[in-house]
């Protein structure tokens, strides 16, 4: 029983091995990454690949979506988008923020109105500028293209944009014998909402949305419409002035008197029937066309003492870090998705708004806008529109801090001075990191 | 003041465990009871108050239609994969360590014991960005490779594969069992390996069954770092995948989604159903030892 190859044997080859490994490790941390030929971005006798993060991946949107994918794909052959649906907007944010740190990007992003700024701070997007003489950019809705410039550069292309709607069951209104014209203010509306609950039989005369639905979003403009705002364009949160905090004392007399409730997902309930009215974007236009079963209609954002309203929705953007080859392909394909054609199409399907000039007053378009009433409101409410305050686009999170400032007013009944205060002393020192930020950037 | 006799006294005293067990019962079945009558309701039936206990109507077809809406069998796939593996490095390495640390004696055993306790005290969620990190960068600049592990199956598996629970619990198991029997196979002559398959593992069969079981439910309800490690649809496992059965049914249609959750649980509670002697057995072993 000489068995060379005892515990105690092994035991000692074990910590030789050990040291060996270790030793070869610290000899591998200092080896240099081999310069390994780089294979060639068009690989020959195939077409490019294009990665493509959306959030549109399911229901109506995403079936537009998909449809217009393919289109692109079978109008070429040179290049293949491959699309990768993620949730919503923070989850293709979150991965991208993940993926930054190893390498793991798309050639193309969908971003919405609070993330595509994030990313341009951390100069993860290209600048298109150079890239766009060849289109025709004189062509795009200005006030949406506008948007997304910054120190001179254009980051990213309107694609999915909307403004958030008014959205009302007319069925519910009528057998509760009111006209449309109650919608005309917020304090008008909140006068006829007991009428309208018993009149109708719902439950509610009007949903209020959380945090994550971007409740913060659709009230926006009627923060403007009292005569507050949620920050200026120097970053100075104005939460505390008087028609912001009367705006949040409104919504909260609101809900308390049971007129009004609070819910996870407005347009649900509004397809479900339980509340007269909500406000959503005008991209769940589509959705709600397919799931109610009730007619509805839409209306301007109710003013009080005067009209405000936002526009949000998402833009394409090409990522800075992607190959050469790919950004010119992908050039192409915000291009295709964004002509006169395209653009059309898409926001016949999804509710949201053409983002070429051309497209809205195309005679195809006035047609349709005249069969669907319901799509035109968007488009007339665009020109009112103002450019949404720094501290929900800017501000890393703000649009969230936001929402869950709400959802302190509407849910836990909390009055909107205290709630405010609280959130402008969140929403403070994050603005000072993004203007440390911004300096930075651009001098 | 009426005493009451013995076997009233006995009857009183089953009669409150049997509520406590109904009640128990209640908080933990219902739930469950509430999903799978739920997927086989009409969304009207699932919005009604008060609530509808036994649907009139079953809609088979919500099974159906989830089945269809997201990619389950590739879910189903993924799952079976990781936790096969996952759960296989658990135990393996688990096993191994415990013999260690109940039977053999080496250096600075008491100090490796002790970081084997420490690892446990460690929550997950405090690995998880180093993980990531080294996943997408390290092991890239380690080995020379082109692309990184993000979003491939040895990146999901790799990081769960050491257990500090599983050693600790199968050392306390090991070091329970008689001690005559082993010194006899000692002296017979039984090497580390014989000792361990023939007569370790079967005797400790109960503890390392509860352990398997554990880790296989582990591994199957695994979310967090399936989510963040993983990046296309193919490669998602059901948990996570139901996700997507969230959004693609636009939070509206419960039954559906109720049905996919059903999905995830199905597999497991088979699993159980085969292994729950064993578990018994495992949890009161200890108990009775003489």
């Amino acid at each position: 029983m000489n068995n060379q190859v005892n515990r105690r044997t092994l035991v000692k080859g074990a910590a030789g091995a050990g040291a060996g490994i270790a030793a070869a490790g610290t000899l591998a941390f200092g080896a240099k990454k081999s310069t390994a030929f780089a294979a060639p971005a068009l690989v020959q006798g195939g077409p490019l690949e294009l990665t493509y993060w959306t959030s549109f991946g399911s229901g109506v949107n995403g079936d537009a979506q998909t449809a217009m994918i393919e289109a692109f794909n079978s109008s070429q052959t040179d290049v293949t988008v491959v699309p990768q649906a993620l949730e919503d907007y923070e989850a293709i944010a979150a991965q991208l923020i993940t993926g930054l740190q190893t390498g793991d990007i798309p050639d193309v992003a969908l971003l919405s109105d609070v993330w595509w700024f994030r990313f341009y701070l951390a100069n993860a997007l290209q600048d298109l500028t150079p890239m766009l003489a060849d289109l025709e950019t004189d062509d795009y809705v200005q006030s949406l293209f506008t948007e997304y410039q910054r120190n001179g550069g254009q980051f990213a292309i309107p694609f999915a944009r909307s403004t958030p709607l008014f959205y009302f069951n007319a069925d519910a209104v009528e057998a509760a014998g009111a006209s449309e014209d109650v919608f005309a203010t917020w304090s008008a509306f909140r006068e006829a909402a007991p009428d309208l609950i018993t009149g109708s039989g719902l439950e509610a005369a009007f949903a209020f949305g959380n945090a994550a639905s971007y409740g913060a979003w659709v009230l926006h403009g009627p923060t403007w419409g009292f005569g507050g705002a949620y920050s200026d364009p120097e970053f100075n949160i104005l939460l505390e002035e008087e028609g912001s905090i009367n705006c949040g004392e409104f919504m909260r007399e609101f809900v308390e008197s049971a007129n009004a409730i609070a819910v996870d997902d407005p347009v649900t309930d509004f397809n479900n029937g339980v509340s007269v009215a909500i406000m959503a974007s005008t991209g769940s236009l589509g959705t709600i066309r397919d799931t109610a079963t009730f007619a509805f209609q839409t209306a301007f954002i109710p003013e009080e003492l005067e009209f405000g309203c936002c526009t949000g929705g998402a833009g394409l953007a090409i990522m800075a870090g992607a190959e050469d080859a790919n950004k010119e392909a992908a050039l192409m394909f915000l291009d295709f998705c964004t002509s006169t054609e395209q653009t059309t199409i898409w926001s016949q399907a999804t509710g949201y708004m053409p983002v070429r000039t051309s497209a809205v007053e195309s005679a195809e378009e006035q047609a349709f806008l005249d069969e669907n009433p319901n799509a035109r409101t968007a488009v007339e409410q665009l020109p009112l529109t103002r450019p949404q305050d720094s501290a929900r686009v800017f501000i890393p999170n703000g649009d969230q801090i936001l929402g869950r400032g709400w959802e302190q007013i509407l849910v836990q009944n909390r009055p909107a001075a205290e709630v405010w205060a609280e959130v402008t002393a969140e929403l403070e020192p994050e603005a000072e990191a993004v203007l440390e930020q911004v300096a930075a950037i651009e001098g | 003041m009426d005493k009451l006799s013995l076997t009233q006294q006995k009857r009183v005293g089953q009669a409150a465990s049997y509520v406590g067990l109904a009640l128990v019962v209640v908080i933990i079945g219902l739930p469950m009871f509430w999903m799978l009558t739920s997927s086989l309701k009409t969304l009207q039936e699932i919005y009604t108050f008060p609530p509808k206990w036994i649907p009139t109507n079953p809609q088979w077809s919500n099974y159906d239609e989830a089945w269809n809406a997201v990619p389950f069998a590739r879910f189903y796939v993924n799952s079976i994969i990781i936790t096969f593996f996952g759960a296989g490095l658990q135990i393996i390495n688990g096993t191994l360590c415990a013999y260690a640390f109940a039977f053999l004696k080496f250096p600075f055993k008491n100090v490796l014991f002790l970081l084997v306790l420490a690892a446990l005290m460690v929550p997950g969620e405090v690995v998880i960005l180093p993980n990531f990190l080294f996943f997408g960068n390290t092991v890239r600049d380690w080995f020379n490779l082109d692309g990184n592990w993000v979003n491939t199956y040895q990146a999901i598996v790799l990081p769960g594969g050491a257990t500090a629970f599983g050693t600790f619990l199968m050392r306390q198991g090991f070091m329970g069992l008689p001690r005559d029997v082993l010194d006899a196979a000692k002296v017979d002559g039984a090497g580390h390996m014989r000792t361990m398959f023939g007569i370790v593992l079967p005797m400790a069969k109960p503890i390392v069954i509860t352990f398997a079981m554990i880790a296989i439910v582990n591994k199957w309800n695994d979310y967090l770092w399936p989510l963040i490690i993983t990046r296309t649809v193919e490669m998602r496992p059901i948990t996570v995948g139901v996700r997507l059965l969230f959004d693609a049914e636009g939070n509206n249609n419960w039954g559906v989604i109720m049905a996919g959750t059903t999905f995830v649980v199905l597999p497991l509670i088979i699993v159980y159903v085969f292994a729950q002697r064993f578990i018994i057995d495992g949890l009161t072993a200890g108990a009775t030892k003489g």
